[in-house]
């Protein structure tokens, strides 16, 4: 169900703007990658080139190619559709569906790509999904009620066993504990931690600590200076980038002389 | 969104909260409009109840009609009510179907631009409708009418075609066609203002573009569409020049494409210039009955977009 | 002091001579037994005056196109109108139009939708030129069902845009063709003067005033040259008041209206017929006994 990511020389823009420069990079299966850098560096534009949701943006385009076990997501034909049911996105702020209720914002996906399901079954995959988000035990008893009257963080449980109802190869997440507490945060980094047995995990951060806790690789981008196109400055596994860095880069923002 | 309490920053609770002039001012200023607001309404409502008891209890052989009150009124109500809800349902998805083009599908000049005419419909004087629907629609329906007739004339409604088309149907069309602006106006503001939060949401669920305008766009707007529809409704409820001249009244009939039936705001058009004595007051009592027919309309509006109100996003 | 004129339906304008809220009024009727019994409270013992002031005729426009100069006898005339007679090749039809190709379109009535003095003027014209063919009793409202529309443009208006049709509308609004009406052996068309003839034709209704020109209509008249559907607005006003002033005033505007003058301005405005001489001759002297204080 896991899927290798290559990205070969990939340059991403809005109209005219340049955001993110050549990146080139491999994103291994069943491990979680990071992403790292200062606000407006591009993490998130680079995120949502790996399942085609930047072209979502009126203007926005890439040149270059993503490759998913050797399927470029760029090729001619390829439907954006069916590039986005293999890989899922988490958003940085929880987006249930206000006018569905808990269950029917898991089924939501599902709905869309297999037009028909007894009840029993989208019983079953809606309980696999909520407890493959961790957030069974809490929603069992309130399947029918809306899914916005949840908390912060159980909304954003909520999104991933949405996302990975449709058993996507890779999720994507952006900064996806940003607007979280404390205690909604840690339960999402462990929920990323066992997600990564199934899936490839993508997730850009703005906290270093947790990219350290929860990645396995760790990637660092950075602005040249503003107005640059953002650049994947160094890439390697989470150990050597938090200790051992290449750049100096990387070790002025580690270290927190930057940024 | 959460209403987020405002941070507590209390003073000691012994000191009074602080009346500031603009709070007060802003305070009065909406409770005194919509106070008179109400005042206006019932003042209304009261006016149209004293001209209208003389009607109400007349003896039924000196109303028109000579079946009393209720007999002269039932058929200007069902013709009032069918002619405003064929508008409302042929209306209604030409109108979504505008505004989810202009906000979701043309490109934003495009869009902006069948806006602006959609829009100018609205300036459009309803005696020009009226004049139009007569002289140059209503000739243009007669071909329709007796195709109808002729393959569907089992049905009551298609009964007998008319030979001028100026009927309850062509009404109903020109009365979509009028209330048409207000729907795809109100459509196209809710449908624009759905957060991108929930379109890439179900964009990046794979969503087909149908799709995510299905699962985030139309149940985002479904009040507001509602809201717009009332409104609509409101209008051909209301609307007096143009069915008067448009339509060829006459007796009830279930026949939509004959002559025949009125509407209530027609009828009183019509007849209130040369109306006097008991007759006025029968058109001034069908008013009152056109005016709780309104009401009553709204209300069950009301009680729609509130029955989901717990869905609404707006919590 | 102004002379105001509001602008109400005639039964509305009646109500209000009665209950003094008007000095005087215009009206397409005269003031029925009911009404001439309540308005003595206002305006004395004398009762009111009745002055004829407009004379429209009432044409019967028609669009068939391929017969020009329509005849019509008024017991044809009637049954198309009750919708007896349903095709324009009808014999009773053919019988009036020795010489005119008739077609077999089908008739369609066009009549009036809002309540009007112009429908009921045509109805009595019907009842008493054709008794037998016409069973309505006279009303504001168009007793049978067929195609209806808004005010005397609507109704030319139906007429012109659709073929095989014929109303009735006020004679000043008529743009296509009229047909001729049967007045005794002959056919008459509607005009100013055939219209004034039928007045000067006409008795003086019993009012109970002394001098009052409210007239009985001489619909069925067999007079030459007199066009028979018409409609006459009075002006009705008290035969006394209480204020000399207010009596000089409405004496004043009177006289204008039936002046030669006046007529003039109203046939140029409303498209009426003038009143004859003699009539303005009888209502200025009426008019003259009007008192005040
Ligand atoms: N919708 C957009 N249209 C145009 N420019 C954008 C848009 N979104 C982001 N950008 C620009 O692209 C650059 C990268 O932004 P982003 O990917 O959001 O950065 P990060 O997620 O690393 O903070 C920034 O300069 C930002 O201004
Ligand atoms: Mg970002």
């Amino acid at each position: 169900m896991s899927k290798r990511i290559d990205v070969n020389d990939l340059d991403i823009y809005y109209g005219d703007f340049h955001a993110v420069k050549d990146v080139t990079m491999t994103i291994e299966p069943r491990s979680v990658t990071a992403f790292i850098g200062p606000s407006g560096c591009g993490k998130s534009t680079f995120l949502r080139t790996l399942n085609r949701m930047h072209e979502v943006i009126p203007g926005a385009r890439v040149d270059g190619e993503v490759l998913i076990d050797g399927q470029n997501l760029y090729a001619k034909g390829v439907d954006p559709v069916d590039v986005r049911r293999q890989v899922g996105m988490v958003f940085q702020r929880p987006n249930p569906f206000p006018t569905m209720s808990i269950k029917e914002n898991v089924l939501a996906g599902v709905r869309l790509n297999s037009k028909r399901m007894s009840g029993k079954a989208a019983d079953e995959l809606a309980e696999r999904a909520l407890r493959g988000a961790n957030l069974w035990n809490e929603v069992k008893d309130r399947l029918d009620k809306p899914g916005a009257g949840l908390s912060g963080g159980q909304q954003q449980r909520l999104c991933i066993a949405r996302a990975i109802a449709i058993q996507p190869e890779v999720i994507l997440m952006d900064e996806p504990c940003s607007a979280l507490d404390p205690i909604s945060t840690l339960a999402i980094e462990d929920l990323i931690s066992d997600l990564k047995t199934d899936y490839t995990v993508v997730i850009v951060t703005h906290n270093m600590q947790q990219a350290a806790r929860v990645s396995d690789k760790t990637g660092f981008f950075n602005l040249k200076a503003t107005g640059q196109p953002g650049e994947l400055v160094e890439y390697d596994s989470t150990q050597t980038i938090f200790n051992n860095p290449r750049e100096k880069a990387t070790e002025d923002y580690i270290s927190g002389r930057f940024g | 969104m959460t209403a987020t309490p405002t941070p507590a920053r209390r003073q000691p609770s012994s000191a009074k909260p602080v009346r500031r002039p603009g709070d007060l001012f802003f305070s009065s200023a909406s409770i005194g409009s919509a106070t008179i607001i109400l005042l206006t309404l019932a003042g209304v409502a009261v006016f149209l109840l004293i001209e209208a008891l003389p009607a109400l209890t007349a003896p039924a052989d000196e109303v028109s009609g000579g079946a009393g009150f209720a007999g002269y009124v039932w058929p200007l109500v069902v013709g009032t009510v069918v002619a405003s809800l064929v508008a409302m349902v042929l209306a209604t998805p030409v109108a979504v179907g505008i505004a989810l083009f202009v906000s979701h599908y043309a490109p934003r000049r495009l869009g902006q631009s069948i806006g602006f005419v959609i829009d100018l419909l609205a300036a459009v004087p309803s005696v020009v409708f009226g004049m139009w629907g007569m002289s140059v629609f209503a000739p243009r329906l007669v071909p329709l009418y007796e195709w109808l007739e002729q393959n569907l004339g089992f049905i009551p409604l298609f009964a007998d075609a008319s030979t001028s088309g100026r009927t309850l149907m062509t009404a109903s069309i020109v009365l979509a066609v009028m209330i048409l602006p207000i729907i795809t106006a109100v459509s196209r503001e809710v449908f624009l203002q759905t957060p991108s939060l929930h379109e890439e949401a179900a964009l990046a669920l794979g969503a087909t573009k149908w799709e995510m305008i299905r699962t985030a766009v139309l149940p985002f707007g479904m009040p507001g569409v509602i809201g717009g529809t009332m409104l609509g409704l409101g209008r051909a409820l209301g609307e007096t020049m143009a069915v008067a001249i448009i339509l060829s009244p006459g007796i009830f009939t279930w026949n939509l494409i004959g002559s025949g039936n009125n509407t209530i705001p027609a009828e009183i058009a019509l007849n209130f210039p040369e109306a006097a004595g008991l007759r006025l007051s029968e058109l001034i009592a069908a008013g009152l009955v056109l005016f709780v027919i309104t009401l009553a309309v709204n209300l069950f509006a009301r009680w729609i977009v509130d029955r989901r109100a717990e869905f609404s996003g707006a919590n | 002091m102004t002379v105001q004129y509001n602008s109400v339906g005639s039964g509305a304008g009646r109500e209000n001579l009665i209950a003094g809220a008007s000095d005087f009024i215009g009206s397409d009727a005269y003031l029925d037994e009911e009404e001439r019994a309540a308005v003595v409270d206002t305006c004395g013992d004398g009762g009111a005056y009745h002055i004829p002031v407009y004379i429209s005729p009432v044409a019967v426009p028609y669009n068939l196109p391929g017969v020009d100069g329509l005849q019509l006898k008024p017991d044809t005339l009637a049954q198309i109108m009750n919708q007896d007679i349903t095709v324009w090749n009808d014999p009773a039809i053919a019988e009036d139009n020795p010489d005119a190709e008739l077609p077999d379109t089908e008739i369609t009535v066009v009549h009036r939708s809002d309540d009007s003095g112009t429908t009921e003027n045509f109805m009595e014209y019907l009842s008493a030129a054709a008794p037998d063919s016409w069973p309505h009793e006279a009303d504001a409202a168009w007793p049978v069902q067929g195609e209806a529309a808004a005010q005397n443009t609507g109704v030319i208006q139906v007429i012109n845009d659709n073929e095989g049709t014929i109303g009735y509308a006020d004679a000043s609004v008529v743009t296509g063709q009229a047909a001729a009406v049967g007045v005794g052996d002959e056919f008459v068309d509607f005009s100013p003067e055939a219209a004034a003839k039928v007045v000067d034709a006409s008795e003086p209704a019993d009012t109970g005033v002394e001098g009052d020109m409210a007239l009985e209509l001489a619909r069925d008249t067999t007079e030459s040259g007199a066009y028979p559907i018409v409609l006459v607005s009075y002006h009705v006003a008290c035969s006394a008041y209480d204020d000399a002033e207010r009596a000089n005033l409405v004496k004043d505007f009177l006289a204008y209206v039936v002046s030669e003058d006046g007529q003039a301005t109203a046939a140029e405005a409303a498209g009426s017929a003038p009143i004859s001489e003699s009539t303005r001759e009888r209502a200025l002297e009426l008019i003259d006994t009007i008192q005040g204080g």
